[in-house]
């Protein structure tokens, strides 16, 4: 038995199973998050390349699959990201049921996932590009198809198409031009791809209009969970290049790059959140603003280690899973909504304003929530920059700080004395009610996804 | 045995012509043709550099696509409202722009060349033009039809130029794989009705 078999072709195959059951939407719900949260075990569990005794029985789980001649490596540090990739899709699809999100959800999600294994096992590691176009072609029957949302779908396909060939063409320079010699003449024109590369895939402004108008236009669970993961996958994908290839690693300026590649991010989204009065747009941009906090992780790589990487995104998949829950059933009860004027059907049902708001403060880093502390640690490993680069990132993140408040206040002030909705009864409740004991619970005790990150990564 | 590199020229001559018409014809079943023509040349570059059993694949793929994507325009609420016009008005504008981007394409090739040492001029010139005009038409339009095209126009100039640099089976039948997939994609935005915003 290999680990691409488990984590890759398994998940595949169950992903065309379950497009073929999609009529039955809740067995294909829980037949999916149950595989999900099963193979997310296994990747904490089981160990990879070492002997496994069950009582008598001694096995062992091999890192090579060879697929037409080349080979597909599960390694033993991918097992986070597999920990976090399945974990992500177990509470996304545990709750696409009850968010109205389309039968196919499930067979999509599992399917997704088993393309983004591929995309980071692939050899040589660079042909990821192509998995993560295809994770982007496989997502577009998950979006909206209005005449709006359209646009958006077509530009999130024309900017992953423009962006692959970079990236295949690094694959090349990097593996056969000799590029990787330091002080190469080729070396300015590498890096040039690899930063168009990144710029579509990472949605950086100005190829960033897709996000807000997908998530603007389409069903919010959908359209969150396509944008979240498109753009964490580009992230594995920066993750793996800098783990991979020792000469990219040993380039003092990269790490100053992307250090001013987060800040960019979390200054532009910042500044765009100041400015949003739509729900679904503020949650487009705070995901962008967070993907550049996660950036500013990626650059203390030297410093931190991966642990602080992985173990960041791993505490944003729960808020982000949260906040498009709540805001895709929030929707139900609108004809419209902005956090300036609303138009409602009833009054919505307080605990959908609690996991939006909560989600939001999450994502923030307030204490006492996961985030917090992994937040300070990232900011901690900055201290030594200057004071204008703290002036900005605090501009940046009180743009975040604006939105979820202007967001809570408008949730707040709407017009009571009108029944309140309880659409889908208590079971709309149980996800938002055990999401929020499970974030205090990672908020007061930080240590335990934090020292599994290490333990996996180790 | 065919020397592709002697037709190589003629090669970039049908490219560019296909790809210009491509942009200004608005008569689908036209454009579908021309799409299936460009293959042709497409797969003459390719093959310069790749044995021609491998580089069949590509002119295969891109017929596929044709094929695919225009059944599915037929049907499609856009294709029936198509008025077919050959030449429709105001498009001597765009023929101008195109014209713009062929002499600047033609005069960077050698630069290029020096970078991408292993591709014959042609080459790059064809694959310069296919990736200019079809960014081009992608930035044009906004309907899925000419959009999807301009992609597959893009793409296939960037696959002449990755051909001289990488000939590994993997690579050949993934991209043959995601141009099929685009084209399911782009078949799904084009056949699917618009439906109200903002559902949920």
């Amino acid at each position: 038995m290999s680990a691409p078999l488990i984590w890759m072709i398994f998940p595949g195959f169950i992903a065309v199973v379950l497009l073929f059951a999609s009529r039955w939407h809740k067995i294909t719900t829980l037949v999916g998050s149950l595989i999900s949260g099963f193979l997310f075990g296994l990747a904490i569990l089981l160990p990879i390349v070492q002997e496994i005794n069950l009582g008598s029985l001694s096995f062992q789980i091999n890192d090579t699959l060879l697929i037409f001649g080349r080979q597909v490596i599960v390694q033993q540090q991918d097992l986070a990201l597999l920990a976090i990739l399945y974990f992500g899709m177990t509470l996304w699809i545990s709750g696409n049921f009850l968010a109205g999100a389309p039968t196919i959800f499930p067979a999509m999600a599992l399917g997704i996932a088993a393309l983004l294994v591929a995309a980071i096992s692939v050899q040589p590691f660079l042909y990821a590009a192509v998995f993560i176009e295809l994770v982007a072609l496989g997502s577009i029957p998950l979006l909206s198809q209005g005449m709006d949302a359209r646009i958006g779908v077509l530009r999130l396909l024309t900017f992953y198409t423009l962006g692959m060939p970079a990236i295949l063409f690094v694959g090349w320079m990097l593996t056969e031009s000799g590029v990787s010699t330091p002080g190469s003449t080729q070396l300015s024109q590498v890096t040039l791809l690899v930063l168009t590369g990144f710029m579509f895939f990472l949605a950086v402004f100005p190829v960033h209009s897709w996000v807000p108008i997908i998530l603007e236009k389409s069903p919010a669970y959908n359209a969150a969970f396509v944008v979240f993961w498109l753009l964490l996958t580009a992230l594995f994908f920066g993750h793996g290049l800098l783990v991979r290839l020792d000469w990219l690693a040993n380039t003092p300026v990269l790490w100053e790059v992307l250090k001013v590649t987060g800040l960019f991010l979390v200054v532009v989204n910042g500044l765009f959140l100041y400015f949003q009065t739509n729900l679904k747009r503020i949650l487009a941009f705070a995901i962008l603003s967070e993907i550049g906090f996660i950036v500013l992780a990626l650059s203390q790589l030297p410093v931190a280690g991966s642990q602080l990487f992985y173990a960041l995104i791993a505490q944003y998949v729960m808020p982000v899973a949260l906040w498009s829950f709540s805001l895709a059933n929030l929707s139900n009860q609108f004809l419209w909504f902005s956090t300036t004027e609303s138009l409602t059907l009833s009054r919505p049902s307080p605990w959908l304003i609690h996991g939006i708001a909560l989600s939001q403060f999450c994502i923030l880093g307030l204490p006492l929530l996961p985030l917090f502390p992994l937040k300070i640690a990232v900011l901690d490993n900055l201290r030594g920059e200057s004071a204008i680069f703290f002036f900005w990132l605090a501009v940046g993140i009180g743009g975040s700080l604006v939105a979820a408040l202007r967001t809570l206040y408008s949730l707040l002030r709407l017009t009571p004395g009108e029944k309140t909705a309880d659409p889908k009864s208590i079971w709309v409740k149980i996800p938002i009610i055990s999401s929020t004991l499970i974030l205090f619970l990672l908020g007061i005790l930080p240590g335990v996804i934090i020292s599994i990150f290490l333990r996996l990564v180790a | 045995m065919i020397n592709f590199e002697n037709l190589s020229f003629f090669a970039v001559i049908l490219l560019s012509i296909t790809s210009t018409m491509m942009i200004i014809s608005r008569n689908w079943r036209f454009i579908i043709a021309l799409l299936a023509i460009q293959y042709l040349g497409v797969f003459s570059l390719v093959a310069i550099s790749w044995p021609i059993e491998m580089a069949m694949v590509k002119l295969i793929t891109g017929w596929i696509i044709g094929t695919v994507v225009g059944l599915i325009h037929t049907t499609s609420e856009e294709g029936r409202l198509e008025t077919g016009e050959f030449w429709p008005a105001g498009q001597s504008f765009k023929l101008f722009f195109i014209l713009l981007i062929l002499i600047t394409v033609w005069s960077l090739a050698s630069r290029v060349e020096e970078w991408v040492i292993f591709a014959t001029r042609n080459q790059i010139t064809g694959s310069l033009i296919l990736m200019a005009l079809g960014l081009l038409q992608v930035s044009l339009v906004t309907r899925p039809f000419p959009v999807i095209l301009g992609l597959f126009t893009f793409l296939s100039g960037f696959e002449i130029l990755y051909s001289t640099v990488e000939s590994s089976l993997l690579i050949a039948g993934l991209l043959a794989g995601m141009n099929l997939a685009l084209a399911l994609a782009g078949s799904y935005l084009i056949i699917t009705p618009i439906t109200p915003e903002n559902s949920r």
